[in-house]
Formats: C-alpha cells, sequence, structure tokens
C-alpha cells in the first residue's frame, strides 16, 4: 500500500516516524543527487543530507501546501549546503573575471550519451565557487540576482564565476567528446 | 548570439542530465538521520512538556505549604503584638466561663465555697458547713440506732400494752389512769423509768430528712430561725415517729406502775428531746441556707469576675483595634498571594574578541529583561515564592567600525557568547573597488543576538519589621530553558550591497540553573494589595553557550504588584 505524499506530510507534521522514513526514502535518491552536485565527494554528500533531511522534519510543520513538496525539500537541501559552504569559508573572490573571454567554446553538439554519473563527476570536480554558482545557475534555474543575494555577492561576480565555471566543463566535454567520436563514428 | 546558445547547451546539456538524476544514499543513512532525531527529541522536550512539568511542581510546593501549615496560628495578628494575641486568648477563655459552667468548673466553685465554709467555721462555730456536715453525719448514725432500739423496745412490750391511736389520747390516758399513790418503791421506778425515758428520747430523734422543722412539734421555746415553708409530709413523718416514739415509752413504761407526774415528766423529756432536735433541724437549715448564700454569693463573685474580664476583653478589643488604626494597613501576610513583575537587567558585553582591528566604543552592553508571575506562600515572616516567567536576552553592538587589508584573504570572524561568526572574505569584498595607493577597507557592522527563555524561579524571603513599608531579603534558585536564539550580523558597506546573515544553529546552553539574591521592599497600598521593587543578582551555573566561557551573570531590578489572595 502506497502512501500519499499529503499522509506523508502529515504524519511528518505529527513526528510519526514511519512517515518520516517514508519520506526520506520517497526522496533520499533525487536529494543525494543533488548534494552530491553541491560536494566534492560521497561522504561529504551525506553528510549534507543528513543535515537536510533533519531541517526538512524540522521545518515541515510550516509548509503550506502552496507548492511544490519536491521543490520545498530541495531548496532546503540547496541552503544546506550553501551554509555548509559558508563555514568552509568558501572565497568568492579569487577568481579574476578579466580571463574569462581567453576562454571559447567549442561545444556545438552536446550528445546525450555522455552518463550522468560522469557530468555529476565533472561538476563534483569544480571548484568550490564556481560548483555552487553553476548548480544555481544552470541546474536551480536561478538567476544572478537571487545568487548574488544568496551568497551575499554581486551579480558580476556571479555571473564571471559562471562563466568560469562553463568554461571549465566545456573543455572537460570537448575531451569526452573526443573520446566518443570514434565510437560514435 | 551563437555565444549565447552554446552557452544554453552546455547548461542544458547538464540540466536535462541532471536536474532529476537519483542517486542512493547508503543503507545506513536513514539510521544516522533517525539517530540524530531521537537525540534531538531528547535534548529538547517539547514546551508544553516543560510548563507542564513547571505548573505541577508549583502546584504541588503550594500543597505541600497548604498541608503543613499550622492552622491553630493567627498568621494575620501575628506580628501586631503578642499581648493582644494573649488579651484574645484570655477573652477567649472568659467568653467559654461565662456561657456554660462546665462540670469541672462548677467543681472548682464547690471547693472555692467548701474551703471558704471551712475557714469561717473555724472563726465561729457551730454554724459552719463543716460542722453541718460532722452534724449530718452524727444525726444520721444514731437514727438507725433509734430505730433498732424502738424495735427492741416494741418487742419487750409488744403484748402488753396497747398503741395509743394520737398522742392526744395517749397522753390523756395517762393522765387518767389510776396511779398508786403510796409506792414509794416506785418513786424509785419511776424516776428510773424517767431516765429511760430520757435515753430513749435522746436516742429517738427526727429523722434528718425531715429538713423544716414541723410548726405543730415546735417547742414554746423554739424559734422559726430558718423561717421556711412547711411541709405537710415531713410533719405526717415527724409525727409518726413521735408517735412511735411516745409508744415506744409508754410500752417501757407500763411494765412498772407510774405516777401522772413521773408519766408527765417523763412526756416533758421527750418534748425537749424533740425541742432540741427542732433547733439541730433550725441549724442545721441555716447552715445549708448559709452555704446556699455563699455558693450565691460565689457564683455572684464569678460574675463579677466575668463582667470584670468582659470590660478586659472590650479593652483587648480596643487595644486590637487601636493597634490595627495605628498601623493603618499593616503588613498583614496573606496565605497565598500572586504577583505580576518586570525585571529589567544588564549583563556583561557578549561580543568578546575580533580577527581584525576591531572598534568596541559603540558596544552597548547586554540586554536583557523577564516578565513573568509567582505564588507566594507565607509562613509567618517567612515566604516561599515559585512562579513562571519569560526572558528575552536581546544585545545590540551598533554600527561599529571594521577596518581590514583589501588583499584580506581569511574570513572575518566575531566571536560572540553565542558561537563564532564567520563572513567569507569573497561577500565580505564583493562591490568593494578600492583605489590603488588605499590598503585598508572600512566597513560597518551591526549585530544583534537574542534568545529566548521560560523560566521557573523558586525563591525563599525573609521580612523584616512591619508597617507600610517591610523591607526583605531574598534568595533561591532560577530554572531556566532556552526556546529559541537567533543571531544576526549586519555589515553595511560604504560600496556594493550590504551583507546581512542571520544564524540559527548556536550552541546556546539550553537548561541553565542559576542562584538569585535580592534585597527590596514592599509598600502597602491598601490591605492586601501592595507592590516592591527588588534590586537582585543571579548567576547561572551554565555559561550562556558552548563557546562562552565567562561567567553567566545579570544584575536586575525587579518591580511587581502583589495581591493577597
Amino acid at each position: 500500500m502506497t502512501v500519499t505524499e499529503a499522509e506523508i506530510i502529515e504524519g511528518c507534521k505529527a513526528g510519526k516516524r514511519e512517515l518520516q522514513k517514508a519520506l526520506y526514502t520517497r526522496f533520499s535518491g533525487k536529494m543525494f543527487a543533488v548534494c552530491l552536485r553541491y560536494s566534492k565527494n560521497r561522504e561529504e554528500a551525506e553528510d549534507l543530507l543528513q543535515d537536510g533531511f533533519i531541517k526538512v522534519f524540522h521545518s515541515i510543520e510550516k509548509f503550506m501546501g502552496s507548492g511544490s513538496f519536491e521543490g520545498w525539500i530541495r531548496r532546503i537541501m540547496v541552503n544546506t549546503a550553501l551554509e555548509l559552504i559558508r563555514k568552509k569559508k568558501l572565497d568568492f573572490s579569487s577568481f579574476d573575471i578579466e580571463h574569462v573571454e581567453s576562454y571559447s567554446d567549442h561545444i556545438t553538439d552536446m550528445t546525450t550519451t555522455i552518463a550522468e554519473n560522469e557530468l555529476l563527476a565533472m561538476i563534483q570536480e569544480l571548484p568550490a565557487g564556481y560548483k555552487t554558482i553553476f548548480n544555481l545557475y544552470a541546474i536551480e534555474g536561478y538567476q544572478h540576482n537571487e545568487i548574488s543575494e544568496m551568497l551575499g555577492i554581486s551579480e558580476g561576480t556571479s555571473k564571471s564565476q559562471l562563466a568560469r565555471a562553463r568554461h571549465i566543463l566545456q573543455e572537460k566535454l570537448k575531451r569526452i567528446e573526443i573520446n566518443y567520436r570514434p565510437q560514435v563514428k | 548570439m551563437i555565444e549565447e546558445n552554446k552557452h544554453n547547451n552546455t547548461e542544458k546539456l547538464f540540466h536535462n542530465a541532471l536536474a532529476n538524476m537519483e542517486v542512493q544514499p547508503s543503507p545506513a543513512l536513514w539510521d544516522k538521520v533517525e539517530a540524530r532525531l531521537d537525540d534531538e527529541n531528547r535534548k529538547r522536550p517539547a514546551l508544553w512538556i516543560w510548563l507542564v512539568g513547571s505548573l505541577l511542581f508549583i502546584t504541588g510546593a503550594v500543597a505541600i505549604g497548604w498541608y503543613f501549615y499550622p492552622r491553630n496560628q493567627a498568621p494575620r495578628e501575628y506580628f501586631v503584638n503578642k499581648n493582644v494575641l494573649l488579651a484574645q486568648e484570655n477573652v477567649a477563655i472568659t467568653n467559654s466561663n461565662a456561657t456554660t459552667l462546665s462540670d469541672s468548673a462548677k467543681m472548682s466553685l464547690q471547693q472555692q465555697v467548701d474551703s471558704i465554709n471551712n475557714t469561717e467555721a473555724e472563726q465561729a462555730k457551730p454554724i459552719t458547713s463543716q460542722t453541718i456536715v460532722q452534724k449530718s453525719s452524727a444525726t444520721t448514725t444514731p437514727n438507725k440506732l433509734s430505730v433498732n432500739n424502738t424495735a427492741h423496745i416494741t418487742a419487750v412490750t409488744h403484748n402488753t400494752v396497747a398503741t395509743p391511736k394520737d398522742n392526744s389520747t395517749t397522753y390523756t390516758s395517762l393522765k387518767n389512769s389510776p396511779v398508786k399513790k403510796d409506792s414509794a418503791t416506785h418513786t424509785t421506778a419511776i424516776n428510773k423509768t424517767q431516765t429511760q425515758v430520757t435515753n430513749v428520747a435522746s436516742n429517738t430523734t427526727i429523722k434528718p430528712s425531715v429538713t423544716n422543722e414541723p410548726e405543730t412539734h415546735k417547742s414554746p421555746g423554739a424559734k422559726n430561725n430558718a423561717g421556711d415553708s412547711i411541709n405537710q409530709n415531713n410533719i405526717t413523718q415527724s409525727t409518726t415517729t413521735i408517735h412511735k416514739n411516745t409508744s415506744s415509752l409508754l410500752n417501757a413504761v407500763a411494765e412498772k406502775p407510774l405516777n401522772k407526774d413521773s408519766i408527765a415528766g417523763a412526756l416533758l423529756a421527750a418534748i425537749q428531746a424533740k425541742k432540741n432536735d427542732s433547733i439541730k433541724q433550725a441549724k442545721e437549715t441555716t447552715a445549708n441556707k448559709i452555704l446556699q448564700q455563699k455558693k450565691t454569693d460565689s457564683l455572684k463573685s464569678d460574675s463579677i469576675q466575668i463582667a470584670k474580664t468582659d470590660s478586659t476583653k472590650k479593652d483587648s478589643a480596643k487595644k486590637i483595634t487601636a493597634a490595627k488604626d495605628s498601623s493603618h494597613h499593616l503588613a498583614l501576610p496573606s496565605l497565598l498571594s500572586i504577583a505580576i513583575y518586570y525585571s529589567p537587567e544588564i549583563a556583561r558585553n557578549d561580543v568578546t574578541s575580533h580577527s581584525t582591528t576591531f572598534n568596541m566604543q559603540n558596544a552597548v552592553p547586554n540586554l536583557r529583561y523577564s516578565f513573568g508571575v509567582k505564588f507566594g506562600l507565607s509562613f509567618g515572616k517567612f515566604e516561599l515564592n515559585a512562579g513562571i516567567a519569560y526572558s528575552q536576552l536581546h544585545q545590540t553592538f551598533g554600527l561599529d567600525t571594521i577596518s581590514f587589508s583589501k588583499n584580506i584573504s581569511q574570513p572575518l570572524i566575531i566571536n560572540t557568547s553565542l558561537g563564532n561568526l564567520a563572513v567569507p572574505v569573497g561577500p565580505l569584498m564583493a562591490g568593494i573597488s578600492v583605489a590603488p595607493w588605499l590598503v585598508t577597507v572600512h566597513d560597518h557592522y551591526q549585530y544583534n543576538e537574542t534568545v529566548n527563555y521560560i523560566n521557573m524561579p523558586i525563591n525563599a524571603r525573609l521580612n523584616f519589621g512591619i508597617g507600610k513599608f517591610i523591607p526583605y531579603v531574598t534568595a533561591g534558585i532560577n530554572l531556566q530553558y532556552a526556546i529559541s536564539e537567533n543571531a544576526v550580523l549586519d555589515v553595511i558597506k560604504d560600496k556594493g550591497v550590504d551583507l546581512n546573515l542571520t544564524y540559527s544553529s548556536l550552541n546556546v546552553n539550553a537548561f541553565n540553573i542559576g542562584f538569585s539574591a535580592g534585597a527590596g521592599i514592599e509598600y502597602n497600598i491598601v490591605k492586601r494589595l501592595s507592590v516592591y521593587v527588588e534590586p537582585n543578582a543571579r548567576l547561572n551555573t551554565l555559561p550562556l553557550s558552548g563557546n562562552d566561557k565567562s561567567l553567566n551573570y545579570y544584575f536586575g531590578c525587579q518591580g511587581g504588584i502583589k495581591l493577597g489572595l
């Protein structure tokens, strides 16, 4: 017997452990992927996931049901990741925006044959600042003004760091594409 | 446009691949989450549990105090005057005497009367109660003997003499009976008989139950000293007794021949004996009346004493009224009281250090306040208070200046008692452009921290003096529970965006126990309503948070309104 989302929400508000586990089981896969994108490795992502779910269970009384429940949980996970980044004293100023234009984008025909895990690994390998802004902008869909507010940085910084992240990823994709082309042919 | 599409393609590739990606964490992760949930539930019980526990504790303390409170005391008059209290007790005793005389009280009065009688008996014999008692017992014993004697005489003469019907007949018959005139030996016999008659008469007395001597039996010389009413039954009994005695006399005489004179003499002797008895009865009656009179006098004396005590009672009441009036509104502690209070407090500064040049000039003290309600239970001049209160610790540092190098690479860290607040260099420097010749950047920051507590103060209080103003000292403990905490650091830049960081996961000690002491003064506005002000100090056993090493102390001044229940 499947438990509905509404039942899970009400059960978690009442503090019922079995429904808290049901929520975890239902969303832990997607949320762990989110955490992986903001982390360097699996262990760090699991710590994030723990913190995120604890916050979800503590804050679920505030969820009014006006939007997507999954989206609400995802925002909590992202915010948890950002808090951790703040605690780690992430330095957003180490990037020189003047060098951005020297990178060119040669990606013209992106295929979907690249494994998700490989793409995820590319993001994880990014420096923390780039990774954070790329995740927020490209995956979560935030705009630069929102990112600047969330991280306490300027929009210019957000844009420049996104450009740097994009450039690095394109370089990696290009290498992978080269490796894949013989196989495609 | 082409460049933008390339960018979009890259981002689209990652978005499509990763936005809805699922990766399962390790199976043991849920156990860790569950363990943390259990730990946090144990660490901070629900607020309602805390509140209910507090209320139960207060209720239990009040109930125990109520149970052990000495109800025989008169707490409201406790401070008035001990003498007044004693006077009230006397009045109470006098009242009980005046309303009903108990058996023991009556016995006591009787003993007093007897004592008086004994004393008077020594002074004026023979009319004393003691004499009366002695005489009464003396007359009882011969009475029995007289019955025996009468029976004996009757037995001896039973068959020889007819019993006359009445005294007059007997007397007449005796006088008219033939008497031998020449009997010298008879004279001797008559004398002997007369002696016998006298002896019999002296031994044959009227029963002591005859308290009122019948008029018919009084001799001419007998005086009616008592002036008692005549009891017909007693007269009949007495007549019967005399009749029997006379019969015995006649029976005794009948054995020997008698002349008229001897018989008349014998009768006169008998009458004289009776007369003596009458006098004895009169004395007895008089003694009884004296006894009664003395009892009455004693009661009158008691009545006078009661009247005097009534006067004392009135005086005592006047004294109480005067004492109450003189003090106007005394501090008459009610058994139970309730007070609401507000207390501003000051503590030491919470910002302890800084990682860069830091200007503390604008720092203000750590402010705190509490307000609540507390219940009091009086034990004479002692009072036990327990209550529940909300309190808030709040501190603001307003617009201090932060100076740091434009080449700073380490984050700005502000150490507060709630934790270390770190500001990354990136956000700190974002939007700031500094001229090449400047090496130092100036920003401003404002810091606010707030911790909300619920408290349960339990204090003992000792009052000094009475009157409208009551000084007192107090000491006790304070149980404290942090229900929420919050810290906000706002960095205000000369150029660029402001940085507002909120810290909610702070390492505040949730539970704390503090020792408090204070001295205050209470002013009675009207009866049962008073206000008070109480400077006090408190030292918590634990610091404010896990990051704080300094003493957690406060100085405050509590003011409240107290209502006696």
